[in-house]
């Protein structure tokens, strides 16, 4: 509770050295005084920080298990990591694209439908990684063998 | 002598000069209606803006000359865009029709050794430049490196090691 108190506050400072010009303003009148500041920031400070780091954690975690099958062959739990780290950072990267390309503030429509698309999309990437590594041979052994053609 | 020059210019153009400087003072003395004018800069709405005022979007890409750094970004988007759309469309297929892994491993090596070996580059290239150059982004991302030529160099490095990664898994 006491975190969170001290993150509105330390918010608050940040954003009032950031606009100096509403505080003259604010402080010439009181009825401006009254007038809710626009909401521009982002609701938490830490948004943008979460999740960055979580798109770091994902990206470092594929090292390991992109260069663990070169070293120890396969293996179900690097199929298992594999099989939700590649979706999640894809997932990250897709939305990127479309934040970018199709943002819903320019195509209001066709910017959530593609969203949302991308979101089914990566729950059915999950379901059919899961599928194939506990039903077929797993990621990295059908790799090795559409690369290697060894049965 | 230039110097002077510059220093004689008439006080009224000068005035005239700083009349105008500001969004507020052109929007009142030149005839110009900036609905923004008087607002403080973070309650402007910038897309509202730039739509009103018909100004390209940034990135405006068109006027830079291309160097490889830019080439090499767009490039990670490109192999990262390709491979995880190939990855989805695997596993969006097995998800709603599971097939078995052997008849796509038999039926990828029923095609000729070219044709297999041109499919092994064209996987194997934006793979390995992907997972490349996203240890250069972690690299960054750690505040190194960032200097602009060091930019170059391991943009570089990380080209050489695309080919002979590339070259590596295709002769696999």
């Amino acid at each position: 509770m006491s975190s969170r108190i001290m993150c509105a506050a330390s918010r608050s400072a940040v954003l009032a050295a950031a606009r100096p010009s509403t505080l003259v303003r604010r402080s010439m009148s009181t009825a401006d005084a009254a007038k809710p500041v626009p909401a521009i920031e982002p609701k938490s400070r830490m948004h943008g920080s979460y999740h960055w780091n979580f798109e770091r954690a994902l990206s470092v975690a594929s090292i390991p298990l992109l260069v663990a099958p070169f070293i120890i062959g396969s293996h179900p739990l690097v199929d298992l990591g594999l099989g939700v780290v590649i979706p999640l950072h894809s997932h990250i990267g897709f939305g990127a694209i479309l934040q970018d390309y199709l943002a819903v503030h320019k195509y209001p429509v066709a910017g959530r439908i593609a969203a949302a698309s991308l979101y089914a999309a990566t729950g059915l990437v999950l379901y059919g990684c899961y599928q194939f590594n506990t039903n077929d041979v797993g990621i990295t052994e059908f790799v090795k063998r559409l690369w290697v053609g060894k049965q | 002598m230039a110097a002077f020059r510059r220093a004689a210019v008439t006080a009224p153009a000068r005035m005239a000069r700083i009349s105008t400087s500001t969004p507020a003072a052109r929007a009142v003395g030149g005839g110009v209606t900036d609905p923004d004018a008087a607002k403080p800069t973070l309650e402007i709405d910038p897309f509202a803006k730039a739509a009103r005022l018909n100004r390209p979007m940034s990135p405006h890409l068109a006027i830079y000359k291309w160097e490889m750094t830019m080439i090499g970004s767009i490039m990670h988007r490109a192999t990262g865009g390709a491979g995880s759309a190939i990855f989805y469309g695997g596993a969006i297929w097995y998800a709603i029709a599971p097939f078995h892994s052997a008849t796509v491993v038999n039926l990828a090596h029923s095609l000729p050794v070219p044709m297999i070996i041109a499919a092994k580059v064209l996987l194997a290239a934006p793979i390995v430049y992907h997972s490349l150059n996203g240890i250069r982004h972690l690299t960054w991302d750690t505040a190194k490196a960032l200097k602009v030529p060091d930019v170059f160099n391991t943009g570089y490095v990380v080209l050489a090691g695309t080919a002979i990664g590339t070259a590596y898994l295709a002769l696999q």
